[in-house]
């Protein structure tokens, strides 16, 4: 019997997809510091226990939207970079296109909309070039991101040379918006875990986005393009990188290109929190959300704590070395049981 | 059916392609020379000696970063700027206002480059972090030391006066970085180091199979890039008469540019040393037009950034075409 040539390929881009992510993801119930989302379930819930003993209030309900709010640019961020990681790139100018995009929307979308909307609309196409270029070329993508960085960088420095600019009034109010029972933060965190987990889980471009990250080979001998398929993972991340920018705007109300420069740093961290694996094909997106989440309120726990702003740059990085160190330590106490 | 592209390839001897990249590279900078005499009016040599001594600071970390590139494995080393800071703040606090332990600042300067390079190569080669997320996490560590060191520590007056004495424009920063450069040369060509961080580079499970100890290399090249960034850091504190948290910043795509644009593969397991150099010094040579032409420091940074995605663009082509 012939099976139609499409059907087959799939089903052989399929196995190995399968082969490797399902029973990973049944062993992680039975270890369960090890593993990488429940790493970042822990976490999330120690930062808000520890949240709600520094600061009663934050658990009422004006006082989680109060927190949640500006999480969710570090969210959307994260969400972007795991899109790139997820094909077996990275993304180094993650936090300068975020705060390009936060620059353009207080600037030109705030003066005129139509215009600022085709900017938006380029900055997701020059997304999709960059993937394109890492394509063509094929070096890592680390060097075309990091020029690329510089780009947005001296893209926004001329268009705004000192911080200003004003958020458009539209986007405060959708933003700050009231929902029944929760505060809209909440909404948009679950929507952007829903939907990005649907993307990787069930989607069926997830499967091919996939496929790439973890077997370009068979990806490629099964017959799909993997052009279109880097380029739609590109597309993506620029399109959740307008999203943070946008976030950004609303919840600072000016622009700052600068703000962001450590936002990349921060979305590795949270990658690897969240259980995803740089070499490309395994990511979490919920584990995503809650690590995001976690390691943005984190920066509010330390100013609870009157600690003094300079720690914050390395907090990240501290707490990047601690769960690695943890991660470690339970692997080694793992093999140590193991053995007995 | 197209057969899929692998990873490893195999490279052509480094001698013919560092030659190519050297000619184009210094073509580069003599037409970037001209352009900036011909927009101030007149033909500078002063320009060129200020080029020469800037390019000086880039190339030494560029070389440092052409080291760690040069291992292969997607490594880069994004920590050069802010262990350049750190080693400054650290030589500072140490030898005092005055310089009365300017030695042992110095000493305690370069320590700081070499256990942040042994830092990077530790979270690299033990938990398996992918290097450009350990070197930004190093990098940011060091940053906020720096931050927390405060901004009343000065320069001390006798490393300005070495880092600033010069013998008819042979600037101390240029002899000591063409003793480092030496070094690197002769390690790089006429120890195994070299062969061996060249094999690993191109393959490390290859390399590993032929008994290279691809985990001590690979801490080998951060310590490496460390210890130059620090070189770099503390004799810029001392060239510039004053340090700041921010005082090297530009040197991280600085250092990325100096490697590509000398038209080292940015695939690792090739380095082309006097390359490496010439990149620098075209690199720094497009910032000074870019300065003169009027462009403001937004212009100049899509300037480097486009350059860098430019050269490896067509690097990459010319190497596919071959």
């Amino acid at each position: 019997m012939k099976t139609p040539p499409m059907k087959l390929s799939e089903t052989q881009l399929a196995s190995p997809v399968a082969v490797t992510s399902l029973p990973a993801e049944r062993k992680r119930i039975g270890r369960l510091p090890a593993s990488g989302a429940s790493t970042a379930a822990v976490l999330l819930v120690a930062v808000a226990v520890l949240t709600i003993i520094l600061q009663p209030s934050a658990a009422s309900s004006s006082g989680v939207g109060l927190l949640l709010g500006p999480t969710l640019p570090v969210v959307f961020a994260s969400l972007a970079q795991m899109f790139i990681v997820l094909v077996g790139d990275f993304d180094l100018s993650v936090g300068y296109a975020i705060g390009l995009v936060n620059v353009f929307s207080a600037t030109v979308l705030t003066t005129d909309i139509w215009l600022g909307v085709v900017v938006l609309f380029a900055m997701v196409l020059a997304y999709v070039a960059m993937g394109a270029i890492v394509e063509l070329v094929h070096v890592p993508a680390i060097v075309i991101t990091l020029g690329a960085s510089f780009i947005w960088l001296g893209v926004g420095l001329t268009v705004q040379p000192t911080p200003g600019g004003i958020s458009p009034t539209w986007l405060l109010q959708v933003t700050n918006a009231t929902w029944p029972v929760l505060p809209e933060a909440v909404y948009i965190l679950l929507a952007g875990a829903a939907i990005s987990w649907w993307i990787v889980k069930r989607w069926r471009l997830g499967m091919v986005l996939r496929g790439l990250g973890n077997n370009r080979g068979a990806l490629e001998s099964s017959g799909w393009s993997v052009m279109r398929t880097r380029l739609s993972a590109y597309a993506l991340a620029g399109t959740l990188v307008v999203i943070a920018g946008l976030l950004t705007t609303s919840v600072t109300t000016s622009a700052d290109i600068n703000a962001n420069s450590t936002l990349t740093l921060t979305t590795f961290v949270v990658i690897i929190i969240g259980g995803c694996q740089f070499k490309g094909g395994i990511v979490e997106p919920v584990g995503v959300v809650a690590a995001a989440v976690a390691i943005s309120l984190l920066a509010s726990v330390l100013a609870f704590l009157n600690v003094a702003a300079a720690w914050n740059t390395a907090v990240e990085g501290i707490v990047l070395v601690a769960v690695l160190s943890m991660k470690w330590a339970v692997h080694q106490f793992g093999r140590f049981t193991r053995r007995l | 059916m197209k057969v899929p592209d692998v990873a490893v390839t195999y490279k052509w001897p480094t001698i013919d392609f560092s030659r190519l990249g050297w000619a184009f590279t210094l073509a580069a900078a003599i037409v970037l020379w001209l352009i900036a005499c011909a927009i101030s009016g007149h033909l500078v040599i002063n320009l060129l000696f200020d080029n020469l001594i800037l390019g000086s600071f880039v190339a030494l970390v560029g070389v440092g970063q052409m080291v760690v590139i040069a291992s292969g494995d997607g490594a880069f080393d994004l920590s050069i700027p802010y262990v350049m800071t750190l080693a400054a703040f650290v030589c500072a606090a140490v030898s005092g206002a005055q310089g009365k332990n300017l030695a042992v600042g110095i000493l305690a300067g370069l320590g700081t480059g070499l256990v942040a390079g042994i830092f990077n190569g530790v979270l690299v080669t033990g938990p398996g972090l992918p290097p450009i997320v350990a070197t930004l996490a190093t990098g940011y560590i060091a940053y906020t030391v720096v931050l927390l060191m405060g901004t009343q520590l000065v320069v001390a007056p006798s490393l300005t006066r070495f880092a600033q004495q010069s013998w008819h424009g042979l600037t101390m920063v240029i002899v000591v970085a063409i003793v480092i450069w030496t070094v690197v040369a002769l390690v790089r060509g006429q120890t195994p180091y070299g062969l061996h961080l060249h094999a690993m580079g191109q393959s490390r499970a290859a390399a590993a199979l032929a008994a290279v100890r691809v985990k001590t290399m690979a801490i080998s090249t951060f310590v490496i890039s460390g210890f130059l960034a620090a070189i770099a850091g503390i004799l810029l504190s001392g060239y510039v008469g004053g340090i700041y948290a921010d005082m090297a910043t530009t040197y991280l795509i600085g250092s990325v540019a100096a490697v590509v644009v000398g038209g080292t593969s940015v695939r690792g397991g090739e380095s082309a040393i006097a390359a490496t150099i010439f990149g620098a010094i075209t690199v720094t040579l497009l910032t000074t037009v870019l300065e003169l032409s009027g462009a403001g420091p937004g212009l100049q940074d899509i300037g480097e950034g486009a350059v860098i995605i430019i050269v490896v663009t067509v690097a990459a082509q010319a190497q596919t075409a071959r």
